[in-house]
This record gives C-alpha cells, sequence and structure tokens, in this order.
C-alpha cells in the first residue's frame, strides 16, 4: 500500500474506520443544526444585523473546511478505487446531509436582500463583513434565481437521486470499462484511460490499433452514457428555465462571475485562428505520410524524439528544477507535493482516469491524480495539475469564503505552471527534443482552441435539442461529429472522425458546472497572456501573480483581468495570445 | 363458432357517429371543467358545485374509458392496427388534460372544512361520501403547485429515466445459455422462461449462465434503483408520509394491522410451505432443498386436452354448481362474443380481462390452446368479467377496486375450476395439476415475502446512503433464506432478483409485493368459508365483490363479517394451500 507513487490521504484520515473522521462527521451535521436556526424567523428578529452577518459566514467558513475533509477523502478514496462502497456510501451521507444547508442558505439569502441597503454601512462598522463584502454581495446578485425555500430544498434532494448519481454511474463505467487490444502478438486488457494513453505512442500502428479499439469498446456501454446525458442536460434545462435564466450558458456564465462580452471576445478570436490550426493539422499529417487531413489516431503522435527515459523521478525533477526558476515559493510547493505523497502518478484498474487536482482546504493542501506513463505530455500535465495546487496554496490564505474561484480563472494557475515547465524543456533540449516539444505544445493549443471549440459547439446543440425531447445515441455522435467537421475542418481526415467523444469527456457529466470547455481557452489564452507579461517585467511580475490568484476568490474575472492591467473584453489581448501560438505553429512548420 | 370477440354493442368503428359524439361529449366536457376549475376554491355555493363536479366527473370517465377502452381492445388482437393506436393515444392525451381539474377537485375539497355537513345535504354525494373523503385526505399529503410542479420535471430525468435504462439494460442483455453443445445466446427474459422447461439440465444451465450474464451490468441497474428509492424516500417524507410503506398502504386503502396480520400468518405457515419445496426438490434429486432452477420444472405431464367448447362447457357446469347466476353469467360471456379466444398473427400474448363502462358488458382476450392451465386461465378471466358484472350499478367513482381485492373473484373462480379439474383426471395427472397450482400460491406466498423483505430492508439501508452491488446481493440472498428457509438449498439461490423485477423499478408502485399475497389468500380464505357455508355464502360473496370498490379494504371486508386484521381468516386461507401440500406429498409417496 505504501507505494511511493501512490498518494497518502493519511492527513485527512487513516481509514474510513479513522475515529477522526466519524468526530469530524458528527462536528459537521452539530453545524448544518446550528446552521439550520438560520431558517428560523425568530432568529432574524431577535439578533442585531451584524450579528446575523457575522455569524453566517463564521459558519460557512467552518462548514467549507469541513466539507472539504469529508469529500476528499471519500471522492479521493473513489477516484483510485471505483468499486470502493465505504467512498460511495460516505459520499451519499455527506451529500444527504448538504442538502440540509439550503433551507438556511436560503433564507439568510433572501433575508440579506431585504437588508442590503444596510451592507455598506456594515462594512464600515464590521471587518468580518467588510472581508466578505464581494461575497455578500454575490447573494444578494443570486437572490435573482433563487426559488422558494422549499422548492430549492427540494431540487437540492431531487438532484442527489438525479445528476449526481447519473454523474456517479457515468465515472463508474467509464473507470471500470477493459477493453481488449493486440499489443506485441497477445491479447491484453486495459483501462480506457490507458487505451488513451496509447494515442501519444510512437508507433503509428499502436496509435492506430488502439484508435480503433477504444471506438470498439464505447458502443458496450452506450445506452448508459446516453441516459446519463439526457438526464443530466435534462435536469439543467428544468432548472436553469425554473431560476429564470434565459439558458444554460448564461447560467454558467454568471456562475462563472463572466460578462457575454468576454466570451464572445474569446470564441470570436478563437474562431479568427481556426485556419492556422488547420495548416498545422495538415502539415503534420503529410509528416507522418497521409493525404489531405490528419487522421483522429495522429492527433497525439509524438514528433520529433527525445532518448531521455522520463521515469516519474525524472518528472518530478523537470517540475521542481523549472518551478523554481519562476519563484523559489513555486518550487517549494512542488518539491512539498512529491516530498509529502500528494500526487498519485500511474494508471491502474479502477482509478479514474486523466488527471485532476483535488483543493483541501480543511488542510491546505491538494491532492493530485495523473495518469503517468512517461511521456512528454504526462510532464506537462503533472504541471498542470501542480498549477491549481499552488493556485490553492495561495487562497488558502484568505478565509474558505472568499476562496472559491469561477470556473474559467480554475484554469489559469495550472496553464501558467504548464508553460513554465514547456519553456524550461524547451530551451534545454536538441533539436529533435525541440520539435518534439514544439510540436506537443502545439498539440495542446489545438486541444484548447480547436478541440474545445469542438465542445462548445457541441454542448450548445445538446441543450438545443434537449429542451424539446432527448438524443439517441446515433443523434449524440452525430452532434459530435458535426461540432468535430465544424471545429478542425479540413484539417482533420473526415472518414475518421471521433463521434464517442462525448462519451469520454467527464466534464458533460458534471451534475452542478455546464459548459466546462470555455473555461480551458479563457485559462490557456488568459495564462499565456500573463506569461508575456512575466517575460517584460520579469522578477516585479512575480508577487502581483501571487496576489492577482489570491484574489480570484473574491472577484469577478473583468477585475481580476483588470488587477493585471488588462481588459478581457477587447479580442485584442486574446488575438494577442494566439499571435504566439501562430509563432509556434509557424516554427513548426519550418522545422518539418 | 366464430372465435373473434364482438366489438359491436360497444362501438362499430371508429368512424360510427356514436364513437364521434362520445369523442366530443369527451372534449367539451373536458374544457368545461379545465375552463370552471379555477373558481371552484372559495366558491359560496359549494354544494351546487360538488354536485355538478362529481355529475361531470362521472359522465365523462364513464365515456372516456369506454372510447379509450375500445381502441385499447381493437389494438390488442391487432397490434398493427395503426388506426387503433392513433385513437389510443388520442385518448392518453385525453386522460392527462384531466390533471388540472383532478388536482384542482382535490385541492377544492382539502379547502371544505364542511365537507361533512355538505354531503348530509345531498343524496348523490352522500353516495360518494367516501370518495369524497379520501380525495380531502389525498389533499393532505399534496404540496403546492410549485412544488408538486418540479417534482414532476425532475422525476423525468430522475426515477422515469433510472426506470427506462433499467428496461433497456435488462431487455438487451445477451445471456449466452449452453445447450448441449451449442451455445443459444437469448434475451434474460428468455433465459428466465428456460425455468419452466422441462430438461433439467436446460433449465441449470440458462440459470447459471443468467447470473453470469447480470454480472454486466449490475453496477448500472444498481445506480439505477438506488436512486428510485432514494428519489422515493425524499419524496414520500415531504409529501409527510412516514415511510414508503406508509404511502403505499395509502394509496391501496389498506392498514398496516391488516399488513402485520398477513405478513405475521404466512411467517407462521412458512415451515409447512417449505414441505412442498423440500419435496419438489426430492422429486428432482435436491436433497438440501429446492434448487432455485427447479423451482418452476414441471413435475409429471398433461396430456388432457380440451376443445373451446368443452372448455366452456365444463367453465359454466362447475360454476352452476356455484351459483347459477355465475353459471348464466359465464353462459352469456360465451354466447354473446365477449371472447377472442385463439392466438393469431399480431395479437398480444397472455390473457385479460375489461369492462366496458357504458355497456356494463366485458371483453375477454385468451390465448387458447386447449391445455388445462387454458382452462384455469379462461376461469380466472371470467372470475374478473363476473366481479365487473357485481359493480355494474355503482357509480363509476365508486368502482376504484384497489389491488389487494382485484384479484379476490379471478381466484377464487380459479379455485374452484381447478379442484372440480383435479376430479376428473387419474392420480398421475393430479401431481402435476396440483404442483402446478402449488407453484403459483408458493411464487404469491414465499416468493412474494422474500421480495417484501428485500424492499423493506433496501429502504431501510438506503436512507443512510448508497447501497452497494454486494450488499444488494446479500440482502436478496437473505431475504430468499428467511422466506424459502430449508426448502431452498442455501448453495443454490438467486442473488440478482432485484436486477429483473420490473416492480421495484417504479417510483409510482412501492412494495408492489404484499398486493399479491393478499390477492391469493383473500380469495383462498372466501373460498374456504364457502366451504363451511355452502349456499349461504353466495349472498356475501356478491354483495362483496360490489362493495370493493366503496371503502377502505378492512371496512370492505368487514361488511360482509370477514375481519382480515386478525391472523384468524389468514389462517383459514393458509390451511386451503396447506391442504393441497398434504394431498400433493401424499401422491408423490
Amino acid at each position: 500500500m505504501s507505494n511511493q507513487y501512490q498518494w497518502s490521504l493519511n492527513q485527512l484520515y487513516l481509514s474510513f474506520d479513522d475515529p477522526k473522521l466519524e468526530i469530524d462527521f458528527q462536528t459537521y451535521l452539530q453545524l448544518i443544526c446550528d446552521f439550520s436556526k438560520f431558517a428560523n424567523k425568530e432568529f432574524y428578529d431577535t439578533a442585531s444585523p451584524q450579528v446575523i452577518i457575522e455569524r453566517y459566514i463564521d459558519i460557512e467558513n467552518q462548514l467549507g473546511a469541513l466539507i472539504s475533509k469529508l469529500s476528499a477523502f471519500a471522492n479521493l478514496s473513489q477516484a483510485t478505487d471505483a468499486k470502493n462502497n465505504n467512498a460511495q456510501q460516505w459520499i451519499d451521507k455527506i451529500r444527504k446531509n448538504g442538502t440540509k444547508l439550503t433551507a438556511p442558505r436560503v433564507a439568510f439569502i433572501y433575508w440579506l436582500k431585504e437588508h442590503a441597503s444596510q451592507l455598506e454601512a456594515l462594512c464600515v462598522a464590521s471587518e468580518t463583513i467588510q472581508l466578505h463584502r464581494f461575497a455578500l454581495k454575490e447573494r444578494i446578485n443570486d437572490s435573482l434565481h433563487l426559488l422558494s425555500e422549499k422548492e430549492e430544498s427540494l431540487i437540492s434532494s431531487m438532484i442527489q437521486t438525479g445528476s449526481s448519481a447519473w454523474e456517479g454511474l457515468q465515472n463508474k463505467t467509464t473507470s471500470l470499462t477493459m477493453i481488449p487490444i493486440e499489443l506485441d502478438g497477445a491479447i491484453k486488457e486495459l483501462p480506457l484511460s490507458a487505451i488513451r494513453n496509447l494515442a501519444f505512442n510512437k508507433d503509428q500502428d499502436i496509435r492506430k490499433k488502439a484508435f480503433e479499439a477504444e471506438l470498439g469498446a464505447y458502443p458496450k456501454f452506450i445506452d448508459i452514457s446516453a441516459a446519463a446525458i439526457n438526464a443530466i442536460k435534462g435536469e439543467v434545462v428544468t432548472l436553469s428555465d425554473k431560476k429564470g435564466y434565459a439558458s444554460p450558458l448564461q447560467m454558467s456564465l454568471e456562475e462563472s462571475r463572466m460578462d457575454e462580452t468576454i466570451l464572445a471576445a474569446l470564441i470570436g478570436a478563437m474562431e479568427e485562428a481556426l485556419p492556422i490550426f488547420r495548416k498545422y493539422l495538415k502539415g503534420k499529417a503529410k509528416a507522418l505520410g497521409h493525404e489531405g487531413g490528419l487522421p483522429f489516431y495522429d492527433i497525439f503522435a509524438p514528433m520529433g524524439s527525445s532518448d531521455r527515459e522520463l521515469t516519474i523521478e525524472h518528472c518530478k525533477h523537470i517540475v521542481e528544477e523549472s518551478f523554481s526558476s519562476f519563484s523559489s515559493e513555486l518550487g517549494d510547493f512542488a518539491r512539498q507535493a512529491f516530498n509529502e505523497s500528494w500526487v498519485d502518478f500511474e494508471p491502474r484498474p479502477g482509478k479514474r482516469g486523466g488527471a485532476f487536482c483535488s483543493n483541501i482546504n480543511g488542510i491546505k493542501e491538494s491532492r493530485f491524480l495523473c495518469n503517468y506513463q512517461g511521456s512528454m505530455n504526462n510532464i506537462i500535465t503533472v504541471a498542470h495539475e501542480l498549477g491549481h495546487g499552488f493556485h490553492g496554496h495561495n487562497v488558502f490564505k484568505e478565509t474558505v469564503l472568499n476562496a472559491s474561484y469561477p470556473m474559467p480563472l480554475a484554469e489559469t494557475a495550472s496553464t501558467f505552471c504548464e508553460t513554465i515547465v514547456k519553456n524550461r524543456l524547451m530551451s534545454q533540449a536538441t533539436p529533435s527534443e525541440q520539435l518534439l516539444l514544439v510540436e506537443t505544445s502545439i498539440q495542446g493549443y489545438n486541444q484548447i482552441i480547436v478541440d474545445i471549440y469542438s465542445r462548445f459547439l457541441f454542448e450548445s446543440s445538446v441543450f438545443e435539442h434537449r429542451k424539446s425531447s432527448s438524443l439517441s445515441p446515433e443523434e449524440l455522435c452525430e452532434l459530435m461529429a458535426d461540432a468535430q467537421k465544424k471545429a478542425y475542418g479540413d484539417g482533420l481526415d473526415e472518414n475518421t472522425l471521433h463521434p464517442y467523444m462525448w462519451m469520454n469527456k467527464v466534464h458533460y457529466y458534471y451534475a452542478s458546472r455546464n459548459f466546462y470547455n470555455f473555461p480551458y481557452a479563457f485559462g490557456l489564452l488568459f495564462a499565456m497572456g500573463l506569461y508575456a507579461k512575466y517575460e517584460q517585467e520579469g522578477e516585479a511580475f512575480v508577487e502581483r501573480y501571487n496576489q492577482m490568484l489570491r484574489l480570484t476568490g473574491k472577484a469577478s474575472i473583468k477585475e481580476v483581468g483588470a488587477f493585471m492591467g488588462i481588459d478581457l473584453t477587447d479580442i485584442h489581448f486574446w488575438k494577442g495570445s494566439l499571435g504566439l501560438m501562430e509563432r509556434d505553429i509557424e516554427k513548426f512548420l519550418s522545422l518539418i | 363458432m366464430d372465435y373473434n370477440w364482438n366489438l359491436d354493442t360497444i362501438y362499430t368503428s371508429f368512424d360510427s357517429t356514436e364513437y364521434q359524439e362520445d369523442v366530443a361529449l369527451i372534449q367539451s366536457l373536458t374544457i368545461k371543467l379545465n375552463t370552471e376549475c379555477d373558481a371552484w376554491q372559495g366558491s359560496h355555493n359549494p354544494l351546487q358545485i360538488l354536485e355538478s363536479i362529481l355529475a361531470d366527473f362521472m359522465k365523462l370517465y364513464e365515456t372516456l374509458y369506454t372510447v379509450v377502452g375500445f381502441a385499447s381492445l381493437k389494438f390488442t388482437v391487432n397490434t398493427s392496427d395503426s388506426e387503433a393506436i392513433t385513437h389510443y393515444e388520442k385518448g392518453e392525451q385525453m386522460i392527462t388534460e384531466l390533471t388540472k381539474p383532478d388536482v384542482k377537485f382535490t385541492r377544492f375539497l382539502g379547502s371544505l372544512d364542511n365537507l361533512d355537513a355538505l354531503i348530509e345535504q345531498s343524496e348523490l354525494l352522500k353516495a360518494h361520501q367516501f370518495y369524497l373523503s379520501r380525495q380531502k385526505e389525498r389533499s393532505k399529503y399534496m404540496l403546492s403547485d410549485e412544488e408538486e410542479i418540479l417534482i414532476a420535471k425532475l422525476m423525468t430525468t430522475g426515477s422515469s429515466s433510472w426506470s427506462m435504462l433499467q428496461s433497456k439494460l435488462t431487455s438487451k442483455l445477451i445471456v449466452p445459455v449452453k445447450l448441449g453443445d451449442e451455445i443459444k445466446e437469448m434475451t434474460l427474459s428468455e433465459a428466465r422462461a428456460m425455468s419452466h422447461e422441462a430438461d433439467l439440465a436446460t433449465r441449470k444451465a440458462a440459470y447459471e449462465a443468467e447470473l453470469k450474464a447480470c454480472e454486466q451490468i449490475e453496477d448500472a441497474v444498481a445506480t439505477a434503483l438506488n436512486s428510485i428509492k432514494g428519489e422515493v424516500l425524499t419524496t414520500s417524507e415531504k409529501r409527510g408520509f412516514a415511510s414508503p410503506l406508509e404511502e403505499a398502504l395509502f394509496k391501496t386503502k389498506m392498514e398496516q394491522k391488516t399488513l402485520d396480520a398477513l405478513i405475521g400468518t404466512i411467517e407462521e405457515y412458512l415451515p409447512k410451505i417449505r414441505q412442498y419445496y423440500k419435496k419438489k426438490g426430492q422429486l428432482l434429486g435436491n436433497e438440501n432443498g429446492i434448487h432455485f432452477y427447479n423451482l418452476f420444472a414441471p413435475i409429471g405431464k398433461s396430456s388432457k386436452h380440451y376443445t373451446y367448447e368443452e372448455n366452456m362447457d365444463f367453465i359454466i357446469e362447475n360454476f352452476n354448481s356455484f351459483s347459477t347466476q355465475m353459471g348464466d353469467y359465464a353462459k352469456r360471456a360465451y354466447t354473446e362474443q365477449w371472447i377472442d379466444v385463439e392466438p393469431k398473427a399480431g395479437k398480444v400474448g397472455g390473457a385479460y380481462c375489461a369492462g366496458v363502462e357504458k355497456t356494463k358488458e366485458s371483453r375477454i382476450l385468451l390465448n387458447f390452446k386447449g391445455s388445462l392451465g387454458d382452462v384455469i386461465t379462461t376461469a380466472h378471466e371470467l372470475g374478473h368479467g363476473y366481479h365487473n358484472e357485481m359493480l355494474k350499478d355503482a357509480s363509476i367513482l365508486n368502482i376504484d377496486v384497489p389491488m389487494p381485492l382485484a384479484e379476490t373473484a379471478s381466484t377464487f373462480c380459479e379455485t374452484i375450476v381447478g379442484r372440480a379439474a383435479l376430479k376428473t383426471v387419474g392420480p398421475e395427472e393430479q401431481i402435476t395439476v396440483l404442483e402446478s397450482g402449488l407453484q403459483d400460491a408458493g411464487q404469491c406466498i414465499v416468493d412474494i415475502y422474500s421480495r417484501f423483505l428485500f424492499e423493506s430492508r433496501l429502504f431501510e439501508q438506503r436512507k443512510n446512503g448508497s447501497v452497494s452491488v454486494e450488499d444488494m446481493k446479500n440482502l436478496m440472498l437473505g431475504a430468499q433464506a428467511d422466506a424459502y428457509g430449508d426448502g431452498l438449498d442455501a448453495d443454490f439461490r438467486h442473488p440478482y432478483m432485484w436486477l429483473n423485477k420490473g416492480h421495484y423499478y417504479s417510483a409510482g408502485l412501492n412494495f408492489y409485493n404484499f398486493p399479491y399475497a393478499f390477492g391469493l389468500l383473500f380469495a383462498k380464505g372466501l373460498y374456504k368459508l364457502y366451504e363451511i357455508e355452502g349456499q349461504a355464502f353466495l349472498e356475501r360473496y356478491n354483495k362483496l365483490l360490489a362493495f370493493t370498490g366503496q371503502e377502505s379494504i378492512e371496512n370492505v371486508c368487514a361488511s360482509v363479517g370477514i375481519d382480515v386484521t386478525t391472523r384468524e381468516f389468514w389462517r383459514n386461507s393458509l390451511d386451503v394451500i396447506v391442504e393441497d401440500i398434504e394431498a400433493f406429498i401424499a401422491l408423490c409417496d
């Protein structure tokens, strides 16, 4: 069990039998009990507004810390062991009790709305209130979309057996699927995530075989995924409609603290950049010996090469070294993460695919799930996830209520760290490695600009259709293929599209987050813009950047941009970042 | 003789003037109720309003059910009849348009503090006293319009979607069954149907293949069951029920103490019933209790063949021996061609009986092929018809027979004809006949008891969070052990019985198991009373059937002097089963 490349959750709890877990759970229940007073009219009649608000802030901060510990332990245990029954039970238990928080929260928000005019005065009177001014004002705005206490409670209960359960089923199904593939003359059964990692293999034959094996596996669970996506998106349509949002997209934007004008500028700039990416894709296709567009299975084909064997130790070293070159604080952070077993590196059966970071405010630490298999790209992924963790490291200095940042800003620190590592790798590379790295970089850009654009199109049309009826598995596949055609154009071989991508990307199944695609594009382009600034400003930038990360939990996206001197509603900012990508693409085309 | 049923007394066709006029009447009444219902609550003359609503609903339901029933009858004998499908769908649509007035009516009754006094003032209301008070009681469990709408919407992406997933996965599952040297791929229901095969190796192979195949979909189906039962716990609590069981009892108009008496008596008799399983196991070479795959094994062989005419003569004769009224009823159904007899292309399988509100007749669909089982089925459906006949003078609002009482007359008639048939065959075949009856009784008592235990325990555990596949399987094995005891070999139980039973997956039908036990045992108990009382019982029996839709189950039974809330009555019922078991064992030895 004490494999150094698996994470340790001991800092949370030793096991599901750890008495500390039960004690924390009891405290959690007690807090819920204390909080339920807020649903009580008498409380508001007897206490002063200042006391009410301060008490609310205190309880939310305590609850946030506790819930982060309890649910991280259950979720992380399940992420590496899909069949862990204890984990599922605890997840349910925590969530089920969490639904009791809805009524007091709604009651408080309605009360706060009525006292909105006093807020400024209270900010003067109380430091605590002043400190949470943004959070409080945001709640007043939320009240526009709030239903009655009873309806909100009902919703939070029914979501548990609705979208949330569907999300769980989808996760479980994809992580337990084993796919047969012939490698080195023997038939092996690999998890979906391992099969997908073969897309990065040097050998075209293996990439193609893996792609075919992967596509062959989806029909086996297509009914489940289709039922899940229909139910989840159908629930979103119901709720966004009930709550008076113009559309699920508008709901996502409000939750993202983001203006529509920012999204329009971002998407507009991406669309303008598509032709450049198609040039890259066709160039890559030609270099790999294809006529016309690139086949889907070669999208991740590595180009150039490296003799270095990239063990996990190499990965750690490279990440630590490049992080330190940015700031000793960042470097120290990576060292701590590696030394204290915060990272779960390798794939294994029952472990979830992909990679994620879990920031646990209750212990002010993070945990990282990766599926490391020794490629350059895997190293970049490790850097990406650690970037999330460093973001957490900064916001942990704030109170819990001030520490939750919106989706688009969630991808900023991660992408920034990716860039740091990439540039570092580049500076030390041989010519062949340079090609490998430039191409790996562009591969990543292509995912986050072109593929993300296809996902944005797909999700938009799913919502459009779901309003009137559910979608059959065939219709979902068609919409996916259409979206890929629109995004990739002639850059991709039309005969080898991936119509099942909607079954593979976990983001479509998030019960409470929609359009978790444009935030990636935002994050990458914003981070690149920031990196360009870092290159200009040097040392001076580092402290301001850390401050900005701390700000992400208590300001709108526009304000965060402004803090760094950037106007995010201006298409030119986005085009600037895309221009940097174009430079890389030109370099790539000259190298091949 | 024409073996197709004659529907002309209902409508000659969808184009007939009568049908068209009835549809128009439904539409106008629907519009009227939908328009008026907003003004019901708070009206100055509630008495007049109530009378008017009742009159409208009665007329509307009578016509609507006849119209929809006609389309349904046409469809079931020819499932590719697109005209019938269209009309049936229109009918369903018409029914949904009544949701609003129905809800408003319930709320209106809920708002009337002086309902009892109002009822006293009107003959029409007095005739519907129970119906009105029950509607009023229902209003207590209704949430606000906003919450009800929200629940309805979220259920479509919740329990309804989960239920569809379960049926999709179980119907698409492929079960490879090894038959001899060949592997035959079949659906889950085909593989399960193999349990009735005469060949032991086939039954066993199908059982093993089924258990293996279930593993493929166990995670998804268990998630569906967890979510559906979790949703039920949420809505049931929000509506103010103490538990899903309380809600199920309320819906079926039955009290907890009746359920307790029923379940308690079943538990008391389990050891005796297990003798049957042990004996059957021994006949099939299972020394430590029967193996699950042998539960439905046919014993012996039935060779007797009946023509449809012989079948009807036999039934009429035996119905007559009970009462001429019932014999005459069967004769009328026969001569007036109410029965669609034979299987034919496009006709649905199975058998059913449907009452026609407007003409106070019934129609019966059979797939008669001449076996003794088919004779029993005919008697069963005619029993339903006779029940309808007894209800014909009651208002349509008073014939909502709860599920536990709905199988009374049918099972009663089955028993009459089954016992008579037993006397007409030789000892060899007697075993077959008795055993086939015991198979059904065993399902309704022992297996249903295991399902009741499983569902109760599942709800209990689900309250604390999701139930894992392993726990679910163990709950099922435990329920089977508690129900079948030493009658079933512990190494050959069926851990996946929760995966294939559709009832568990309907959010609206919880505990849809005990009504089956009630239905069977109630009829058997009545039969016992008939044996004891002879002709004197007839009047009570008719009166009981006529009253089945008008009161709570306890009061319906009390009206003819039967107390279903104590074990005494149920012991009589179970004694009838035990007599059959003893006869079966004696014949075997």
